[in-house]
């Protein structure tokens, strides 16, 4: 029911809002819309390229800046170590610091001719301190490379640090002069 | 530029060319914004057309993108008329219509006061429905709202219309 008396009410409005319609309708008829709107269609696209080409110039040079970046970040940071890190130097150190174990240490030469090394243990700790010196000589040859020459020292944290925040700084004005470049 | 199914769907969206005036008609209650804002919405369509995923719906996508714009356009006027100190000749339909009388002008000014002061909510329904003439299905499906809904707020904007028109001519 009250929607009916709404409606009943409404009328005359609705009546209203349809001439205002048809009026504006008549005018809108005479206007070339459909023309209007295509031409305006085509003109949008190259607007759009433009402004898409420039963007991606912008994004792809500081992309590449931040690869640059990056790689050279991480050529310092994860330069393969020089030498690996071997447990068998520490070893011998701590058995011959080992009282006891000291006596049985002494080299071959200073045993008494004509007496055997028959100790078991003895023969052992010295065999595996003989082994571990090779090793560390080794070692020690290959790290120095075939021509001899001892490698680049291992850089300081430090030292890394100060090369990243060098790198940052160079990445910073970049970054400005890319945004001057543009402004101009 | 557009494939053959998205050229396909745009041609369909032309043919809602008048419904799209009269909807922005509704929102702006001035002729030439109105077909502003339809070449804003149909430019709007076209660059977006690649994103119907269900042709069709099609003619409930045109009308709310055709909503939004409006609405977009709506508040930023507010926002200049906020600004603007001296208000501007009114351009509205009935001052542009030689058998116009000022019995009429007024009517047309008091509806043009009494859509804009409707709810938002009240606004969209009432505009799409009167100026846009969608079914109840259609409006819902537009708005994303329960039929029940459409015609409560339907009901609430057309009853707020008519008295505050009737206000507006006695008082």
């Amino acid at each position: 029911m009250g929607e009916r008396w709404d409606d009943r009410e409404f009328a005359e409005i609705a009546l209203l809002i349809r001439e205002e319609e048809e009026r504006a309708l008549e005018i809108f008829r005479q206007r070339n819309f459909d023309q209007e709107l295509r031409a305006r269609i085509a003109a949008v696209p190259e607007k759009k390229s433009a402004f898409f080409g420039h963007k991606t110039a912008i994004s792809a040079s500081i992309a590449a800046l931040v690869l640059v970046a990056a790689g050279t970040v991480f050529l310092v940071t994860r330069r393969p170590s020089s030498r690996p890190q071997s447990a068998s130097g520490p070893i011998a150190v701590i058995l011959k610091d080992l009282p006891g174990i000291s006596d049985f240490l002494m080299p071959k030469e200073t045993i008494p001719a004509g007496a055997t090394d028959t100790f078991g243990p003895a023969r052992t700790v010295r065999i595996v301190l003989a082994t571990a010196a090779r090793q560390k000589e080794e070692e020690e040859r290959k790290a120095a490379g075939p021509t001899g020459n001892p490698r680049a020292p291992r850089l300081s944290l430090e030292k890394k640090m100060e090369i990243l925040f060098r790198d940052r700084a160079i990445e910073r004005v970049l970054v400005s002069l890319l945004k001057k470049s543009e402004e101009v | 530029m557009l494939t053959e199914e998205e050229s396909r769907l745009f041609e369909e969206m032309m043919t809602y060319q008048e419904d799209v005036f009269r909807i922005c008609l509704g929102f702006s209650r001035n002729p030439s914004d109105a077909e502003d804002l339809s070449q804003d919405v149909y430019l709007k369509a076209f660059q977006n057309v690649g994103k119907v995923h269900t042709p069709y719906a099609l003619k409930e996508w045109l009308f709310r993108i055709a909503r939004n714009t409006c609405l977009d356009h709506g508040r930023k006027r507010r926002i200049v008329r906020f600004f603007e100190i001296t208000a501007r000749p009114d351009n509205a339909v009935e001052t542009r219509t030689p058998e116009s009388s000022a019995d009429k002008g007024e009517r047309l000014n008091s509806l043009k006061k009494a859509v804009s002061r409707l709810p938002a909510k009240q606004q969209e329904v009432f505009v799409l429905r009167e100026y846009g003439h969608l079914s109840y299905q259609e409006l819902a499906g537009t708005l994303g709202i329960k039929q029940g809904t459409v015609m409560s707020r339907l009901n609430r904007a057309r009853r707020a219309v008519t008295d505050s028109v009737k206000e507006g001519h006695h008082g």
